[in-house]
């Protein structure tokens, strides 16, 4: 029981601090670098979010080890991209997405990406805080997936993280506003 | 190395066989036993029964060829096919089986043969035009572990059991009729046995059959030494290309009050029956497999 509830006063953003031994293992053992690049995704929302949003960049503002720039994109999600090391920016998406909890707007977090290079193509790690599990995602060019890298990290990462099963739920995010 | 691991006989499968024979064994003394007590002579059926399935196995290329509509090519009608093939019973020091193409568009591949000599390796059109090069070497590669492990003897052998089980049941169905009543009633419990033998046998063949799936594809993963191009393989051919979605997340958040999840699938009881293992499964068995090479 005392687990229990200590792991749900976690909250449920803290499951991306398993990126932090992950990724190391992609780097030195699978050659899948982090690229320093990693954002989260907000939906836009009225009432008192403008005012999170403000406390959101005034924190940002503070923080040396993360750069940070705010787009929208067409689909009216803000995103936040963070530019820094794999340890700051997970702490830096953590405290956001505790903040967003806090004002009532976790519903509004559509997920956190971290950008990954292997081999010269772009691989995300999607992290959806509705399933709280992790999935691969690996766009081409053309609007088409690169499934033989997804399918090979789902390989690496199940065991290590929680992963999506279903691959029926890997759902793209196309256009990631981050490059 | 990689070569070294795929001329080893799996000494896991040879164990689960001798097993399953053994429970197999156990369950016909049981039987005899029962027909012994019926006081019948059952020589004469056994030979029956161990006749039709020698000739069964000994014609067995030419009927599933036959029932196929499969027919050997030669190297002039499809170079691309038999250089691959060439390439890796070269690597796997196995002659060369007789090349076969089934003219239709549903991929699939199959590979038959009582021995090395007579092996047949047969793929559709429709395979050759789904997968690239190397997705075709992966699903050659895995039929031609299938006749490395003398699958294809292995089953007829686990078959012979329930073949056998089968002829008795229907002895024992006809020996009811025209006896005294203590025999009828004899007769109908060796029908029960029998009927449990057969439906033993046959979950314990497909057993064996998705066993040996799974030493075919990690053995033909060996080989070309790229697992993940047979999974990619199998993705494409079980059509699981189409699963993993391509519709963006936001767009599928935006109607997901819509959203009905199947709570529960009845998967467990068609997996006894199938004689392949679940796709999925070996596709992740390949990609860990590939992951371990990395």
């Amino acid at each position: 029981m005392i687990l229990k509830r200590r792991k749900d006063s976690r909250g449920s953003g803290s499951y991306i601090f398993g990126l932090v031994s992950l990724y190391i293992e992609l780097s030195t053992r699978y050659n899948i670098q982090f690229t320093n690049k990693s954002a989260i995704s907000i939906k836009e929302s009225t009432g008192s979010f403008n005012e999170v949003l403000s406390e959101i960049r005034a924190i940002l503002d503070t923080d040396n080890d993360v750069s940070y720039s705010m787009k929208k994109d067409r689909y009216g999600y803000i995103w936040i991209v963070l530019d820094g090391e794999m340890e700051s920016s997970v702490a830096v998406i953590h405290t956001l997405t505790d903040i967003l909890e806090e004002q009532g707007f976790s519903q509004q977090i559509l997920a956190s990406v971290f950008l990954f290079n292997y081999r010269g193509k772009n691989l995300y790690l999607l992290y959806n805080y509705k399933s709280k599990r992790f999935y691969p995602f690996a766009p081409l060019s053309d609007r088409s997936r690169d499934h033989e890298l997804e399918m090979l990290v789902y390989s690496i990462i199940k065991n290590r993280v929680d992963v999506e099963k279903d691959t029926g739920k890997w759902y793209p995010i196309w256009d990631i506003p981050m490059l | 190395m990689q070569i070294k691991a795929w001329k080893r006989r799996d000494p896991g499968i040879t164990l689960r066989l001798a097993l399953c024979f053994f429970i197999l064994s156990m369950l016909y003394i049981a039987f005899l036993t029962i027909l012994a007590y019926i006081g019948v002579g059952f020589i004469p059926l056994v030979f029956i029964g161990a006749f039709l399935v020698i000739l069964q196995f000994l014609i067995s290329d030419k009927i599933v060829l036959w029932s196929t509509g499969a027919r050997v090519v030669s190297e002039y009608e499809y170079p691309r096919l038999h250089a691959i093939v060439d390439r890796l019973v070269i690597r796997a020091g196995l002659p060369k089986p007789k090349v076969a193409v089934m003219h239709t568009s549903v991929p699939n591949a199959f590979a038959t043969g009582k021995g090395y000599k007579s092996a047949v390796v047969a793929v559709t059109t429709g395979l050759m035009s789904m997968l690239d090069e190397e997705e075709l070497e992966g699903v050659i590669a895995h039929e031609l572990a299938h006749i490395k492990n003398r699958d294809m003897l292995a089953i007829t052998l686990a078959s012979v059991f329930s073949t056998v089980a089968w002829y008795m049941m229907h002895w024992g169905w006809y020996g009811m009729y025209g006896r005294s009543r203590d025999q009828a009633n004899a007769a109908i419990i060796a029908i029960i046995i029998a009927a449990i033998t057969w439906f033993v046998s046959f979950l314990l063949i497909r057993a064996i059959s998705r066993y040996r799936e799974y030493i075919a594809d990690r053995d033909g993963a060996l080989l070309t030494g790229k697992p993940s191009k047979l999974a990619s393989s199998l993705r494409k051919i079980s059509g699981m290309m189409n699963r993993i979605p391509e519709r963006d997340l936001r767009e599928v958040e935006a109607m997901n009050a819509f959203f009905i999840i199947p709570a529960l699938s009845g998967d467990t009881l068609s997996r006894l029956f199938s004689t392949h293992p679940p796709v999925q499964e070996r596709i992740r068995r390949l990609m860990e497999l590939e992951a371990t090479m990395h």
